[in-house]
């Protein structure tokens, strides 16, 4: 029996072994070099059925099991670049070697036709559309969803964290700097895309010379011809609260225009439509030295630091227009005019208190100031932009009718100011671009001149001891006049050897300032005009030669940038009344260095060094008294001010997108030498000198950020955390003792994001701030602890309603007093999705908080300013599009 | 959504630009496929297609979107062929650089097999070992007048069909498929979610790079998982790299992100 099972085990065995036949083998080429990943298949011998297959390994060897009955079979081999070889064999294990024969027969090429590509799809996966949520109505909205840019609550965009260098819709720079006009106004519904140009070099001509590390933003439209606009309705009440917006716009290839009118008076800053917006016009304004300077002011509050909306008490009426036409290929004229009239009202407390070596004096003001702002803005764009070169000349006129009346309470006595601060300006920019040989020349030519005559009123006298021998005195004036004209030209190229670009540029620039004021004081309406040290009648003049090499090296992991600037510089300062003058001449050195290296893929450095020298303006320069304000008046007989500002930067940071693990962190040390003293007086009624005093003195800064970040996948939590620490330490005359200050502060910062559910999110961000002043040998004051925290919640119930509900708490906390600001606002939204209105109902200041207080010191003063806020309010608007 | 993809691509672009590529193989032929694909699994409505290349070397292939290549090859030009800074580069490049939606790349040697893909702007690699197990089957079909034989394997959470020729003797296909007797012609997933279909076939020497330096080598698995986490909290994640938004859309944002991209080739 046992030897029954046996044998048919053993049958059985045997037929197994049978069925899977094994073959090895090896294959090589004619000089025997192993062939890795030839194929090796088996199929019957008629027909092309694979019945199993093998792939040479590393050494060229196949092992094939085959479990076919079939007494013969075909093997074949075949390799790319090789002739095919084949073979019948019969079923059973054996070892198999094969040579290849390389042949320079290719593959027969294959194209199929009709293929089933086509173009769908592609270009609507780009669509703004795709990307837009139901709650986005303008262009601004979908922008700020799109990673990389951000756009801050002043309407700047920022394009990874840098301001972008040019807004244009269908290739046409419309509105300049005053882009957030169409970005605010533009429905999302008619662009249908959005290009981010990253370097993007505005000027053709230097396409393929220069790199330009600025972004760039084109709007493109879904037509030819797009007039569209939208407005906006609000009304609320309790006061009545109103805030329209019709904004019509037309855009097309050549022509595009843009007007918008806007008034309001729920504290939505309209000036902001104005406001300028791209670090080149930054640039190009500090060049043109044509910002407006009010010289006197009525005595303001300062604001609470947070958003306009909750304090603003405004009643603002804007309307502006832009224009601009493609004259013909490649030259462009633009014309931008506004108008702006706003009155605005502020009120509160402040209460100061200056602390001396000696004493301490105490002031109470109770604010109130009403402010009239009218102002006509001009301005003429033409260039041309071609690839053999560029044009641009830029003419702007401005005039400002602003006025301020302000009404203080002081220690129970009134004090009335009145001042009326006037400014006209004209510029002219040119830019040309033009290219001899092989290179390239930058030409740039500024003019400007601006004058402005303005003038402070104060009722009653004040300063008497100073102005009027200690005695009494009804009214006081100030009259300031301050003309400026200036020039700045320069001349540069670019050349590139290698991994280096060159960038050498020569030019000069004149500056000449008059300034001439008096003071008058009235007593029984006789007008009596003060003289000698009461008057200023400066001329200042600037004129300025420099050179500057600019070089650049870039190779993989590094990035390395040297400029060095010459400058020869000449100052003259002179006022015949009062008989003084001061010259000098300075040449100056102030390079700037910086390196960027990647370690590895997680770590990335940043060294940067530079030193700066800075000289006084006419704003620090006067011999005669001005008063400033009804209780500053100061003159400066000082020299003209020098210093000397050295500062080093290094940064690391560190990314691990693996870990969802981000952290980076800078240190920076700056050292200021100046030639004068900063220093103050204070007066018995509180009133203060700043001054300057002739005396070397030392100060520095360092100043340290850490930022770190992580995911937490399992809790759908995202967690950051900033740091920033600075110390500042400067030394300081204070009532006429030279003291060593030094100021502290440390700032943490927290945000945790979580989803709750699809529906729900969650976000809480706070801010904790202390600081700490202290005079080197005394008693460090008490430090001043800041805290805000924001919780919002943000649902969405369906798909065409939102609700967010945001809380808000402020604490300040000095010595042991405290203030606590609450704050509730609740925003609803409904959308008539066919109709594509908008209805939204914001609650703002549900708790109807009054008002908000700040408590802030610095070196010899400790002020708590109270300022009265919006009340709550209910405002219901309505939004469309035409 | 997509809009967030474009600008995805420009960082790709710009982070290639930093590193200057050697050459690791010449090509002898390129192969191009016509994928379509299905973005969200559920709606068939949601199909895109795009041209995939198939780079056959002496060594080694490499598979990657014809336009990702495209774009490889804009920075190439511009950093190593010409005089221009890389700045300047970048700037022409972005006016005629492509769109593409994969930005992976997989070198295949014989015995090895590495990817290349991006997580936003940071670059990663990682080896995939996992062995693709076939099945031929006896059904054949004239596909494009070549004799296809069916094959199945089940890969990345999909089960998939295949038809490959002997008739082109190169073991190599779409995406990370490879290791049949012959060229893939086409081969879809069962639910047709993917569809590699052959388009051509030419003769091509050119170079071709794939650039370890300097590239986080990761393992698969912590590459999925950190994409899964970017895909699923795109608003959060950009957050953590430095870019801040407007916070009241990032719920809509994120769920839209995440039903765009709820069908990827390799869905476990």
């Amino acid at each position: 029996m046992i030897r029954f099972i046996l044998a048919v085990l053993f049958l059985l065995v045997g037929k197994f072994s049978f069925s899977q036949t094994k073959i090895r083998g090896k294959i090589t080429n004619e000089q025997s070099k192993t062939l890795v990943g030839a194929n090796v298949v088996v199929t019957k011998t008629k027909g092309n059925i694979i019945l199993t297959y093998a792939i040479t390994d590393n050494n060229g060897l196949y092992s094939l099991n085959i479990s076919s009955k079939l007494d013969s079979l075909q093997i074949k081999i075949s390799y790319i670049g090789y002739t095919k070889q084949s073979k019948n064999i019969i079923n059973k294990n054996q070892a198999l070697n094969f040579n290849l024969v390389e042949s320079s027969e290719k593959l027969k090429e294959i194209f199929i036709k009709g293929s089933l590509i086509t173009k769908k799809g592609d270009t609507l996966n780009y669509s703004v559309n795709a990307f837009k949520s139901p709650k986005d109505r303008v262009i601004a909205d979908v922008l700020s969803k799109m990673p990389g840019i951000e756009v801050l609550s002043d309407g700047k965009i920022l394009y990874q964290g840098q301001p972008i260098q040019k807004y244009y819709i269908e290739g046409l720079d419309l509105l300049e700097d005053k882009y957030n006009l169409a970005n605010n106004n533009l429905p999302a519904d008619a662009v249908s895309k959005v290009q981010i140009l990253e370097n993007h070099q505005p000027i053709k001509l230097l396409d393929s010379l220069v790199f330009s590390n600025k972004t760039s933003l084109n709007i493109k439209l879904k037509k030819n011809i797009t007039v569209t606009g939208t407005a906006k309705l609000g009304v609320g009440l309790l006061p009545f609260l109103w805030d329209v917006n019709i904004t019509p716009m037309l855009f097309s290839k050549k022509q595009q225009t843009i007007t918008s009118y806007q008034a309001n008076n729920v504290g939505n800053d309209i000036s902001n439509e104005m406001k300028i917006l791209t670090i080149e016009d930054l640039l190009d304004q500090f060049e043109s030295n044509n910002e407006k300077q009010d010289w006197v002011t009525v005595q303001k509050l300062s604001p609470p630091p947070f958003s306009k909306e909750r304090w603003l008490d405004n009643n603002a009426h804007l309307l502006t227009t832009n224009y601009l036409v493609r004259l013909k290929k490649e030259v462009d004229l633009k014309v931008n005019l506004s108008y702006i009239n706003d009155f605005q009202q502020q009120n509160g407390n402040t209460q100061t208190v200056f602390f001396t070596p000696t004493d301490t004096i105490n002031i109470k003001e109770n604010t109130t100031n009403r402010l009239y702002f009218n102002s006509l803005k001009s301005k003429f764009v033409l260039t041309k932009n071609t690839n053999k070169n560029y044009f641009k000349n830029t003419f702007e006129a401005n005039t400002y009718c602003d006025s301020q009346k302000g009404k203080i309470i002081l220690n129970k006595e009134d004090v009335n100011q009145s001042a009326i601060v006037p400014f006209s300006s004209f510029s002219n920019k040119l830019k040309l671009i033009k290219p001899f040989g092989k290179k390239i020349f930058t030409i740039k030519s500024v003019l400007t001149y601006f004058k402005s005559p303005q003038k402070l009123s104060i009722l009653p006298g004040q300063f008497e001891d100073l102005l009027n021998n200690g005695n009494s005195f009804d009214k006081l004036n100030q009259k300031v006049e301050h003309s400026n004209f200036y020039t700045n030209n320069s001349f540069s190229f670019t050349k590139g050897v290698k991994r280096f670009t060159f960038i050498p540029k020569i030019g000069f620039s004149i500056q000449n300032q008059k300034l001439d004021s008096r003071i008058l004081i009235f007593e029984n309406n006789i007008e009596n005009i003060l003289t000698n040290e009461f008057q200023n009648n400066l001329r200042f003049n600037k004129t300025l030669f420099y050179s500057v090499l600019n070089t650049q090296y870039r190779n993989n992991n590094w990035k390395i940038e040297l400029e060095i600037p010459l400058k020869l510089q000449t100052f003259k300062r002179e006022d015949n009344n009062l008989n003084r003058k001061q010259n000098l001449n300075k040449i100056t050195f102030e390079p700037q260095f910086s390196i960027k290296k990647d370690l590895n893929v997680f770590w990335k450095t940043t060294f940067l060094a530079s030193l700066k020298n800075n000289f006084g303006d006419i704003n620090q320069l006067y011999y005669g008294y001005i008063l400033n304000n009804y209780r500053n008046i100061q003159k400066y007989e000082t020299p003209i001010l020098e210093g000397l500002r050295s500062n080093f930067t290094f940064g690391i940071s560190y990314r691990n997108p693996i870990k969802s693990l981000f952290i980076n962190g800078f240190y920076s040390y700056g050292n200021l030498n100046q030639n004068l003293l900063f220093g103050n007086s204070i007066n018995n009624n509180g009133t203060t000198s700043f001054s300057f005093f002739e005396q070397d003195n030392n100060s520095n800064t360092q100043y340290i950020n850490l930022r770190g970040s992580k995911y937490f996948s399992k809790l759908k939590t995202t967690l950051t955390i900033t740091t920033n620490t600075s110390v500042d330490n400067k030394e300081q005359l204070l009532n006429g003792t030279i003291t060593e200050v030094t100021r502290k502060n440390i700032q943490l910062k927290g945000k945790l994001d979580t989803e709750i559910t699809k529906w729900l999110s969650v976000e809480y961000k706070s801010n904790v701030s202390i600081s700490n002043t202290k005079f080197k040998n005394q008693q460090s004051f008490d430090n001043i602890i800041t805290q805000e925290h924001l919780l919002n919640f943000n649902f969405y119930p369906t798909s065409n309603q939102y609700i967010g509900l945001d809380t808000e708490y402020y604490k300040n906390k000095f010595s042991n007093q405290y203030q606590e600001n609450y704050f509730l606002n609740l925003n609803y939204r409904y959308t008539f999705k066919e109709s594509e209105i908008d209805l939204e109902l914001n609650w703002n200041n549900i708790l109807n908080t009054k008002e908000f207080t700040t408590v802030f010191n610095d070196a010899f003063s400790y002020t708590q300013s109270t300022y009265r806020l919006r009340l709550s309010q209910i405002l219901l608007n309505i939004n469309f599009r035409f | 959504m997509i809009k967030k993809i474009v600008l995805v691509a420009v960082f790709f672009i710009f982070n290639n630009a930093n590193s200057q590529n050697k050459i690791i193989d010449t090509t002898k032929y390129k192969i191009v496929y016509n994928l379509i694909y299905q973005q969200d699994s559920t709606n068939i409505a949601s199909k895109r297609e795009e041209k995939m290349l198939l780079l056959v070397g002496e060594n080694y292939s490499l598979f990657q979107s014809e336009n990702s290549r495209f774009n490889d090859s804009l920075v190439n030009y511009y950093t190593q062929s010409t005089k221009l800074d890389e700045q300047t580069a970048l700037n022409t490049m972005l006016s005629v650089k492509k769109k593409s939606r994969f930005n992976f790349k997989i070198r295949k040697s014989p015995n090895t097999m590495l990817a290349f893909d991006k997580i936003f702007s940071d670059k990663f690699i990682y080896k995939d070992e996992e062995k693709l197990n076939w099945k031929i089957l006896n059904e054949t079909k004239q596909i494009n007048n070549y004799l296809c034989q069916k094959a199945t394997t089940h890969f990345g959470g999909r089960d998939y069909v295949a038809w490959f020729t002997s008739k082109i003797p190169i073991n190599d296909g779409p995406y990370k498929f490879r290791g049949l007797p012959g060229l893939i012609i086409k081969i879809q997933d069962t639910k047709k979610q993917y569809v590699f279909e052959l388009l051509s076939l030419k003769k091509y020497n050119s170079s071709f790079s794939f650039d370890v330096k300097g590239i986080q080598m990761v393992t698969k698995k912590a590459y999925f998982k950190a994409y899964n986490d970017f895909k699923n909290n795109f608003i959060e994640q950009l957050e953590q790299r430095g870019i801040t938004f407007d916070k009241s859309n990032a719920n809509q944002v994120n769920q839209s992100i995440r039903k765009r991209r709820n069908n990827e080739i390799e869905i476990d």
